[in-house]
């Protein structure tokens, strides 16, 4: 079905073109939102052609590759302008349109009644599209232009209500998003020099060869660099591809929002739901995870730099596990229970498990999706109220909503048969059995506890025990609102059939990509599973238990947690995300303004400005009076002065002839 | 010196200029039925009209027969246009290699684009001084005006002393008149009166020079044996320097250093400037605009004549491997022009005042891209073609700020920079024009006098000038203050309650198409720098 291949660039180009469209010519939120919408639903029709062209071709070849134009050529640095669909964006592509075109109908309905209408679909098309440039690129630089374009989309979305001095739980939305945009940039400076030792060391940017431009791929090539050394000087040395790896990692750590960059995305928070949804839950933040996996040639080739990996996301697991259990904030919970789950991708792509990882990753953006939209459900009938001291007993005011977020919640602890259960076991599995690594097995099972812990909570915080707060008027979405939350329901429940055990469609559709040995299902991990679920179970009625039956009346809007008694410091490390902000804050945000501020002041305000430019000026204005005074008009002076010169140039020329 | 009937096509238009030139003044002694302001003005404008379209057609002849730009094929099928297309072959034809008047007038590329520069800047002013014409004797403000001209093109060509002298004094005289045309005004009459005072000095100094330079001839022949063989012409004098001893070449050097300064006046280098600002500022602004434009032309034409033929072996060098001849004379020049014009423009107010400082400090870039046309061939060539390029760049940007600054006047818009202020509004379009023609003057990519400037500084870099090129950067960047002077009121300060100005139709359009000219120079280059290149090595 080679005739179908134009349509991968429908894709991308729907999205984008939606975005112009919407900027120009949609005026009104109607208007806006459909023609979004639209786009973002041709883009997931155009995404499940070109998956089916795909599923036409033979296994080992399944790749659709498209060169648009050389966008860059200088000397040896060959960079196409072209897309690469292949099993693997087709993964991703299908999550990104799906779950986009999901949330944009939902947008329909949440941000009905909004200021800046045109402007937030507009981003959102955007957003859309620079994410599927992102995972389509056929080179590291279109990727980093995707890259950078979520990156732009997020700090725009996140700023949406930008002239809101504050949104709950006090944030700032315009400081928030900055926040976003420079936490990012570090890990972008760090990728963008992975790229650049890639390029230099590897001769070439794209993923494989292109032919069109004649450059060799660089993943093929990775293996023989295995054992070569870059010299840092009095440092040492270190292997190309660790290099490589780490400097990946830290981009990784700042767009997943992984420890120590992690600090971004609870304060992301302050953008609208929906975008939460889709960019700081269900895909932008997923981009990292996939980098690694679409680099998995490198990272199996640098181990150093892989459990490198594996160590950050484990414990970024866990650490935000820890934190979402603190927090009273609605979508607070979901943002580090998001950072701890990417953490749970991390960790598996970086133990090898990418068909593991790209599964949790799939029925992670599903559940965590639709958790945010029912979240979005309930700030909307609660207008506005996102702390869960303020809500308790909802369940009888909006049953079809507490539904929909039982199901979301269920599937993120992992119960058993729902999406999260299968994957999250898997990636537990993968690091027990086959990479045989006790530690982390413990600790993403610690952090499986804590997660099912933390939903147990905030279940039982928002729709049981008594109503701390009276909401009458509250009342179910419907419409536009509704329909987005039964289909995201379903799926996170059902979801893990895309590769239940036995079956695995996902590892069989991405084994050509991946070339990963096939995961082996023994008894020793269905008796893990029956363990970790158990866990799972006993850590999720332990957070019910406590807080809606235990606790229930301590709970008092502006008053703390009643565990921070028993747990002191710990708990309040834990609330404040283990200090990171307290100490960016002190450590680099400070002394940087303090510096700012004596080079703006005295070196550039008195030195600079006041002596160098002003002085120069001042200097020059006095020389022109000078100059000025000898011109007077006269012409006898004028005449004096003519003749001066020629008397002066003729001792001129006597001084050269003298020499 | 002999005057042969095959010199006639090769000084057409000179002598088309003078035909014209009285013509002019010939119809309007015809025409003087009455002396009523009606019949003056209409007098005026015939004159005008005449000139105007007389200098048109010179123009093309010029250009035809210079054939630098394009050749006319050699005669084919006879189609409708032969019959006109044979008058531009023997035009061509007529454009003879060897030179005029037994090789005392140069008819090489150089001329021709000294003719199509200074009739060129004679034809816009023309057209320019038709909307406001001069109160009385308009007829003879254009004889003067052709006569001017013509002489300036004869300058531009001389290989010989004695008619690089009348020439100049044929120029001279006419501008004096011409500065102090409307000699009702006081502000005129002094302006005239200066001119001539300076002028008068400044021949004096010149012609002093020149006799030296005479002088020196007498050593050829003389050591050979042969009775001495002295001349006029530049090629003797090229001799005789090539011959002179020790003793002769203080001679040499004296004869050169006063001809230089003679001729500096015309440029109005610093410390021969001081005429310039008061004579711009009193004579009419179309006078000035001809002054500033054509009158320095052809001052550079002459000093290039005068120093690349008759004193090529005392050029020197302005750099670090030398300090000597008439190079360091002119780097002299260049730095205290560069230097106390832009800083004596700093604090005006009155615009033309400022105008005339800029185009002061613009004499010095000239000097500075005369520097390199005593060294070797490729280098000098590319010299020569750069200064061309810069006279082109600055003779379209004088006679559009002077001209825009006319046509202000015109509309009785005071002459300080606070009476531009809201220009925008009044007038958008002599407000684009000043500021194109200002910011090309600046030195602004990517108008035509960016890359003039850039052209010249490279010259002068590669003939070793650096330090010059480093201080001509920077009051570069003095000069750039100025000009933001000009352009601030105009932008950035309301009009309040100052009336809109109105523009006659003919100077809106000369006008405007000079600032397209500056972008068009400026965004591509490479037309001018052929053509440039071309008048260079068509010798």
């Amino acid at each position: 079905m080679s005739d179908l291949r134009w349509v991968i660039w429908l894709i991308p180009t729907l999205p984008l073109l939606g975005a112009v469209a919407t900027l120009l010519l949609a005026r009104g939120e109607r208007a806006a939102g459909m023609i979004a919408t639209a786009a973002a639903g041709l883009s997931f029709v155009a995404t499940l052609v070109a998956v089916w062209v795909l599923q036409t071709m033979p296994a080992e070849a399944a790749r659709i590759e498209s060169v648009a134009w050389t966008w860059i050529d200088v000397a040896s640095f060959r960079v196409s302008f072209g897309l690469l669909f292949d099993r693997l964006t087709a993964v991703m592509a299908l999550l990104i349109t799906g779950v986009g075109s999901l949330i944009h109908v939902y947008s329909l309905g949440y941000m009905r009644g909004d200021s800046r209408p045109e402007r937030f679909f507009a981003y959102l098309n955007l957003f859309v599209a620079a994410m599927l440039l992102l995972v389509m690129a056929d080179n590291l630089v279109l990727l980093f232009l995707g890259w950078e374009g979520v990156g732009l989309c997020s700090f725009l979305l996140i700023g949406h209500y930008f002239d809101r001095r504050s949104v709950p739980p006090g944030i700032v939305p315009a400081e928030a998003a900055t926040k976003a945009f420079v936490v990012n940039r570090i890990g972008d400076a760090a990728f963008l020099l992975a790229i650049m030792l890639i390029f230099s060391r590897l001769g070439s940017v794209s993923f494989l060869p292109n032919a069109t431009l004649g450059t060799p791929g660089y993943l093929e090539r990775a293996a023989e660099l295995a054992f070569v050394d870059v010299q840092l000087g009095p440092l040492g040395s270190i292997g190309v591809l660790t290099a490589i790896g780490l400097l990946m990692l830290i981009g990784v750590c700042g767009k997943s929002a992984q420890l120590p960059l992690s600090t971004w995305l609870p304060d992301a928070m302050a953008g609208p739901t929906p975008v939460s949804a889709l960019i700081h839950a269900a895909t932008m933040v997923t981009a990292g995870v996939y980098l690694i996996v679409r680099n998995h040639g490198v990272f199996s080739a640098a181990p150093t730099a892989a459990s490198w990996v594996v160590g950050v996301g484990a414990v970024t697991a866990l650490l935000a596990a820890l934190s979402a259990a603190t927090q009273f904030d609605l979508k607070r919970v979901l943002a580090y229970s998001t950072i701890s789950q990417l953490g749970y991708m991390v960790a598996a792509v970086g133990m090898g498990a990418y068909a593991a990882g790209m599964f949790h990753l799939l029925t992670h953006g599903l559940f965590k999706a639709l958790l945010f939209l029912a979240a979005g459900a309930l700030i909307h009938a609660l207008h506005d109220v996102q702390d869960m001291r303020r809500m308790g007993g909802l369940r009888q005011h909006l049953p079809f909503t507490f539904r929909v977020y039982l199901v979301g919640a269920l599937a993120l602890a992992g119960i058993f048969p729902l999406a999260g259960f299968w994957s999250k076991d898997e990636i537990i599995a993968h690091a027990w059995f086959t990479a045989q690594n006790p530690a982390i097995a413990l600790i993403l099972i610690a952090s499986a506890a804590v997660t099912a812990f933390y939903m147990g909570r905030q279940v039982a915080l928002i729709f049981y025990g008594q109503p701390r707060e009276a909401h009458a008027a509250a009342h179910d979405p419907h419409g536009s609102m509704r329909w987005p939350l039964v289909v995201l329901a379903v799926g996170a429940a059902i979801g893990g059939v895309l590769n239940l055990p036995g079956v695995h469609w996902l590892s069989s559709w991405l084994e050509p990509t991946l070339a990963e040995p096939e995961a082996v299902y023994s008894v020793g991990k269905a008796v893990m599973a029956v363990i970790v679920t158990a866990i799972a179970v006993g850590g999720g009625y332990l957070g019910w238990w406590l807080y809606a039956r235990v606790v229930d009346g301590n709970i008092v809007p502006g008053k703390t947690d009643p565990a921070l008694y028993y747990l002191g410091d710990i708990w309040r490390g834990a609330e404040l995300g283990w200090g990171l902000d307290w100490l960016y804050d002190r450590a680099i945000v400070r002394p940087y303004r303090q510096c700012s501020a004596f080079l703006g002041r005295v070196v550039d305000g008195e030195a600079l400005d006041g002596l160098l430019v002003g002085g120069t000026g001042r200097t020059f204005v006095a020389l022109a009076r000078g100059v000025r005074a000898v011109q007077s008009g006269h012409a006898r002076r004028g005449l004096a002065v003519f003749l001066l010169g020629v008397v002066v140039l003729l001792a001129a020329l006597l001084a050269m002839t003298m020499r | 010196m002999m005057f042969q009937i095959s010199d006639v096509p090769r000084l057409l238009p000179e002598l088309m200029l003078a035909v014209l030139a009285l013509l002019v003044l010939g119809s309007d002694v015809l025409e003087r039925w009455a002396d009523d302001p009606a019949a003056r003005r209409e007098r005026g404008r015939a004159a005008a009209q005449l000139t105007g379209i007389g200098l048109g057609l010179i123009w093309l002849v010029t250009l035809v027969q210079g054939g630098l730009a394009f050749t006319i094929a050699p005669a084919g099928a006879a189609g409708p246009l032969d019959a006109l297309l044979s008058l531009g072959r023997n035009l061509q034809a007529g454009g003879a290699e060897r030179g005029a008047l037994l090789g005392a007038f140069a008819t090489d590329g150089i001329t021709v684009m000294a003719r199509l520069l200074l009739i060129g800047a004679a034809l816009v002013v023309a057209l320019l001084a038709g909307d406001h014409l001069p109160d009385a004797h308009p007829a003879e403000f254009f004889t003067l005006l052709l006569l001017a001209t013509l002489g300036m093109c004869v300058m531009a060509a001389a290989q010989e002393l004695i008619i690089a002298f009348v020439a100049l004094e044929c120029s001279s005289i006419a501008l004096y008149v011409l500065a102090g045309y409307s000699a009702r005004q006081p502000a005129a009459a002094e302006a005239g009166m200066k001119y001539l005072l300076f002028g008068v000095v400044s021949s004096a100094v010149l012609l002093y020079g020149m006799s030296l330079a005479y002088g020196v001839t007498a050593s050829i022949g003389g050591a050979d044996g042969g009775p001495p063989r002295v001349n006029t012409s530049f090629a003797a004098i090229a001799e005789a320097v090539r011959v002179a001893d020790v003793a002769q070449r203080g001679a040499v050097m004296l004869a050169v250093t006063l001809m230089i300064a003679g001729v500096a006046y015309k440029l109005a280098l610093v410390p021969f400037h001081s005429w310039a600002p008061d004579v711009y500022q009193g004579a009419s602004p179309t006078v000035a605009a001809f002054l500033a434009a054509a009158s320095k032309t052809a001052g550079v034409f002459l000093l290039v004549r005068v120093l690349t033929a008759a004193f090529p072996d005392v050029a020197g060098a302005a750099g670090a491997n030398g300090f000597t001849g008439w190079a360091a004379l002119l780097a002299l020049l260049a730095l205290s022009t560069l230097v106390l014009g832009n800083l004596a423009a700093l604090p005006q107010d009155v615009t033309r005042r400022l105008l005339a400082y800029s185009s002061i400090s613009h004499a010095g870039f000239l000097a500075l891209a005369l520097l390199p046309l005593g060294g070797a061939a490729p280098l000098r060539d590319a010299a020569s073609a750069a200064l061309l390029y810069y006279l082109v760049v600055a003779l379209i940007g004088s006679l559009a700020a002077f001209g825009a600054l006319a046509a202000l006047q015109a509309a009785g818009v005071a002459d300080r920079l606070e009476d531009l202020a809201g220009l925008r509004q009044r007038n958008p379009l002599l407000a684009a024009v000043l500021t194109i023609a200002i910011a090309s003057m600046a030195g602004l990519p990517p108008l035509a006098g960016f890359t003039a400037k850039f052209a010249v500084f490279v010259g002068a870099w590669e003939a070793g000038a650096a330090w010059l090129v480093v201080i001509a950067l920077v009051t570069t960047v003095i000069a750039l203050a100025y000009y933001l002077r000009v352009l601030r009121p105009i932008w950035m300060q309301p009009a309040d309650d100052r009336p809109t100005v109105s523009v006659a139709p003919v100077t809106a359009v000369t006008l405007a198409l000079a600032a397209l000219a500056l972008i068009a120079l400026g965004v591509l280059p490479g037309p001018l720098w052929q053509l440039a290149q071309a008048a260079v090595l068509a010798r």
